[in-house]
């Protein structure tokens, strides 16, 4: 058809306009390239579940091989997993609505049971230099690009791009990944990027005066646009001061076992911060004009300094569970 | 595919296949070193089968293949087509060469490849940071001569 070089060159010329064309739209994400993108994957989309097919084969015999004394045990161990996690769940309401309380936010109670979705890993993305898990429920089960995902532990990653049935989560070790967090235990905010290396995370912005140990637990801070506030992220492993820089060079683990969760939940939570920052605005209107009656000025005193200690208070909590 | 001679099927047998090992899961210590399956079936037909695939078929499998691999639209493709061009010019000494001075070939024109998609990932600040992102092509030379053989006793069949 076209073995002769001068055709040759048109169709280069072709073939390559276009496919720059495409990478040009694909940037700027241009709203019916994206949609195509969409349709042309659901199409491919049982491939995945078709790989995935023989390791789930492989999963489900050994599940109902299992001996029937092991499964009783593993049975009561669950009963008894669940009792605790049961009872530190009451406490924790009683705690979030004290809390609630305090702040005569509504928004907190809430955030205890919280609506999720268990979604299945069926398979992980071939590209190395991309940390990416496929998992088994897409747009017809409501899953939205963006939405944060958790495992029993703590944070895992964000939804990155979403099938009809399947969709992909990049984990947060990933490096184009990145969650605000704030360290448990004061509160201090910095940003956790991943670095590539699954069991290695980084920990960025925090100045060098700043107040860190290893073992700090970091939390999300809900100060993006995706993570709602409170979900475990990773530990402080390693801090390092290098001399003339300006910030901490930290690393972290993540709390979550990135590499082996089977299981994990799409969380239907968008992150709540706006709602407190009208609170101190209100107290203070509130306050100048409190001295005229005393019964208004009782109140107003018992808000403002509850704003500050609560996420100390009631935030260990969550983790440890 | 009413003419005996006509590699159509082998041709879409093969592709397919080529798909499937690249998505396939792999142990994490062989991750790294997946062969560029889509690639090196293309350049086996590019040298076999000069007027069944050509830069079109080349820019179509490399869409698709974004598709199964949810890279950026058009990446495989700009890739493939490079390849497939320097593939076609060197086209009238690969049929003298031998299987030693074709897998040099191949390294070479996967290199090549690996390195439009470097480039282009780098130009959306999405960069490999090592050089480990250029293993494949090396993995893809030394399974060349095994690809190159089974192919061809196929399409001579």
């Amino acid at each position: 058809m076209f073995t002769r070089q001068r055709g040759d060159r048109l169709h280069l010329a072709a073939t390559l306009t276009l496919s720059l064309a495409l990478l040009m739209g694909d940037s700027l994400q241009w709203g019916w390239l994206n949609a195509l993108k969409r349709q042309l994957y659901s199409l491919v989309e049982p491939v995945y579940f078709a790989i995935a097919l023989p390791g789930r084969a492989f999963d489900d015999i050994s599940d109902s091989l299992r001996l029937g004394s092991a499964l009783r045990r593993e049975n009561a161990n669950l009963r008894q997993v669940n009792l605790v996690l049961a009872a530190r769940v009451q406490k924790l309401s009683y705690l979030s609505n004290e809390n609630a309380r305090l702040l005569e936010l509504t928004v907190a109670a809430e955030s205890i049971d919280s609506n999720v979705f268990v979604t299945e890993v069926i398979g992980v993305d071939p590209d190395t230099t991309r940390h990416v898990l496929i998992i088994n429920r897409g747009s017809d089960a409501k899953l939205y690009k963006g939405q944060p995902v958790l495992d029993a532990r703590g944070v895992v990653g964000r939804v990155q791009f979403i099938g009809r049935n399947t969709s992909r989560v990049m984990l947060i070790s990933d490096r184009q990944h990145s969650v605000p967090v704030r360290i448990n235990r004061n509160g201090m905010r910095a940003i956790l990027s991943g670095t590539g290396d699954p069991d290695e995370l980084s920990l960025q912005f925090v100045p060098e005066t700043a107040d860190i140990k290893t073992g700090d637990l970091l939390v999300t801070s809900g100060l993006g646009q995706d993570f709602p506030a409170g979900y475990p992220v990773g530990v402080v492993k390693h801090i390092r001061k290098v001399p003339g820089e300006q910030f901490l060079e930290v690393t972290a683990t993540a709390v979550a076992a990135l590499d082996r969760s089977r299981y994990l939940l799409a969380l239907f939570e968008r992150p709540t911060v706006a709602m407190p920052a009208p609170m101190p605005a209100a107290a203070e209107s509130v306050a100048p004009a409190a001295p005229a009656s005393s019964s208004s000025a009782a109140p107003a005193d018992a808000i403002a300094p509850a704003v500050t200690p609560t996420p100390v208070t009631v935030a260990p909590e969550v983790p440890r569970g | 595919m009413a003419n005996p001679r006509s590699p159509l099927l082998a041709i879409i047998w093969s592709f397919l296949g080529a798909l499937l090992m690249s998505i396939l899961p792999l142990p994490d210590a062989l991750q790294v070193w997946r062969p560029e399956w889509v690639m090196l079936v293309l350049i086996f037909w590019v040298m076999h089968a000069p007027t069944w695939v050509g830069l079109w078929f080349a820019f179509f499998m490399g869409v698709v293949l974004d598709i199964f691999l949810v890279s950026p639209f058009g990446m495989h493709a700009v890739a493939l087509i490079v390849v497939v061009f320097i593939a076609r010019m060197t086209q009238r000494w690969s049929g003298i060469f031998s299987v030693r001075q074709t897998t040099a070939l191949v390294l070479v024109l996967i290199l090549s490849g690996r390195l439009a998609t470097y480039v282009v990932l780098s130009m959306r600040g999405e960069g490999p940071d090592d050089l480990s992102y250029f293993l494949p092509a090396v993995a893809s030379a030394l399974i060349w001569p095994t690809v190159l053989l089974s192919l061809r006793r196929w399409t001579q069949r």
